[in-house]
């Protein structure tokens, strides 16, 4: 992971609870919160990026909150 | 599967999905496209503490329907629905 | 099903506030005049929009208390969440002429029409009273036989809303069988200790799974979830078991 990202699997010296995503989650700090997905079971680096759940009904690729991209611009 | 999720179900997608069908849907009968089970969209298991809506199978869990509404757009995907079935408005 | 259903409303209205009447100390049922409204089923439900000054808005849903009648005028009943967006300002800061934005009726499924003749089964956790009770108004508007039963769990007499009215329906005789369920705190002498309904109570508190009565459950999921098991375990048919699930905290976003 670049120093962007994270995998969160403690908070507070404990365990991640489930309802916020543990054992672990995704943490991406500088998009938004739906990105950071919960209860990842494992990782696939890809050279091409594909629509996720919410990417693929409307919600924008990246989502940069700074440059407000919560939906996609088509 | 996580057990801590509350969910709560068809009948809170009504306003939304009135917004696109003319014919309240909660009452609608609709298949589930994994186990099979036929159920009232009512009974759905309905997740509303995200992006959009997603409706769950009540007894597999799997995405029955899926929701979002930007302001300017609605997307609908009901693949996980085999049909729905309600009685046509009256004219 | 007979007849058309009622299409679902996405514009939004107003509503004058025109009476409010606090049911416990964090219940308020307000009533409402909607100069257009088109009418409502017993069980259906309304958006609330409440927005602030810098242009946020917040959505709840709250069911219809009232039995449906010509008057243009709807009551609902709010139960104050703690961390509630709505609900606070609706239970201690609306008053009477103020406006509120409101949408609907919503709902098709989860309601009681006047010509259905089956015993009904009503039960209730906590703020799911408020259908419920709709249910029960339209029934007497309506002056309906059909046979009505409500079982109805909260955590202390205080916590009940419509009490008195409750009782008054129940003493007539020919109207309502009622059965309370007190979770935490129970009145002096009341027969069953504290605790949530189980199928001991269910077996005395409901009608009879020989009669197919149509049931009507609401309240939290977690409430909705267990009763809806105790009614499949007791016989009941599951086709006939109407639910409505207001989430974990009370509040149907």
């Amino acid at each position: 992971m670049n120093k962007q990202a994270w995998i969160a699997f403690k908070y507070d010296g404990a365990n991640l609870a489930a309802e916020h995503g543990g054992p672990a989650r995704l943490l991406v700090p500088h998009l938004y919160l739906w990105k950071s997905a919960k209860w990842v079971k494992g990782l696939t680096l890809m050279p091409q990026d594909n629509p996720g759940f919410w990417e693929s009904l409307g919600y924008h690729m990246y989502g940069d909150p700074w440059r407000e991209q919560r939906y996609s611009e088509e | 599967m996580n057990p801590n999720i509350s969910y709560l179900d068809g009948n809170a997608a009504g306003s939304e999905l009135s917004r696109i069908f003319n014919v309240d849907l909660t009452a609608a009968e609709g298949q589930c496209v994994n186990c099979g089970t036929k159920g009232r969209f009512a009974d759905a298991h309905l997740y509303v503490d995200c992006p959009g809506l997603v409706a769950r199978c009540a007894t597999c869990d799997h995405v029955l329907l899926r929701l979002v509404n930007t302001g300017e757009r609605i997307f609908l995907d009901v693949r996980g629905m085999a049909y729905l079935t309600t009685r046509p408005v009256q004219s | 099903m007979a007849g058309t259903e009622v299409l679902g409303r996405v514009s939004w209205r107003t509503g004058k506030v025109v009476a409010l009447h606090d049911e416990t100390s964090t219940a308020r049922t307000i009533a409402l005049v909607v100069s257009d409204w088109p009418g409502h089923i017993a069980g259906q439900h309304v958006d609330i929009r409440l927005t602030a000054s810098d242009g946020y808005s917040a959505v709840r849903s709250y069911s219809i208390a009232s039995a449906p009648n010509s008057d243009q005028r709807i009551e609902i009943t709010v139960e104050r969440l703690e961390n509630g967006e709505v609900s606070p300002y609706l239970t201690q800061e609306v008053m009477v002429g103020d406006e509120i934005e409101l949408r609907g009726p919503i709902g098709g499924w989860f309601v009681w029409r006047s010509d259905q003749t089956e015993p009904i089964q009503l039960v209730a956790g906590g703020s799911g009273i408020v259908p419920l009770m709709a249910m029960i108004r339209s029934r007497l508007e309506s002056q309906s036989n059909a046979q009505f039963q409500l079982l109805y769990s909260v955590r202390e007499p205080a916590a009940a809303f419509y009490k008195d009215e409750l009782e008054a329906i129940s003493k007539r005789g020919d109207s309502l069988l009622l059965t309370y369920a007190f979770t935490r705190i129970t009145p002096k002498g009341w027969p069953r200790p504290p605790g949530r309904i189980d199928a001991a109570l269910v077996s005395v508190s409901v009608w009879p799974t020989d009669l197919a009565p149509t049931c009507y459950v609401c309240g939290p999921t977690s409430f909705v979830e267990h009763v809806n098991g105790l009614l499949i375990a007791a016989g009941m048919d599951r086709g006939k078991i109407r639910t409505e699930r207001f989430g974990s905290t009370g509040e149907r976003k």
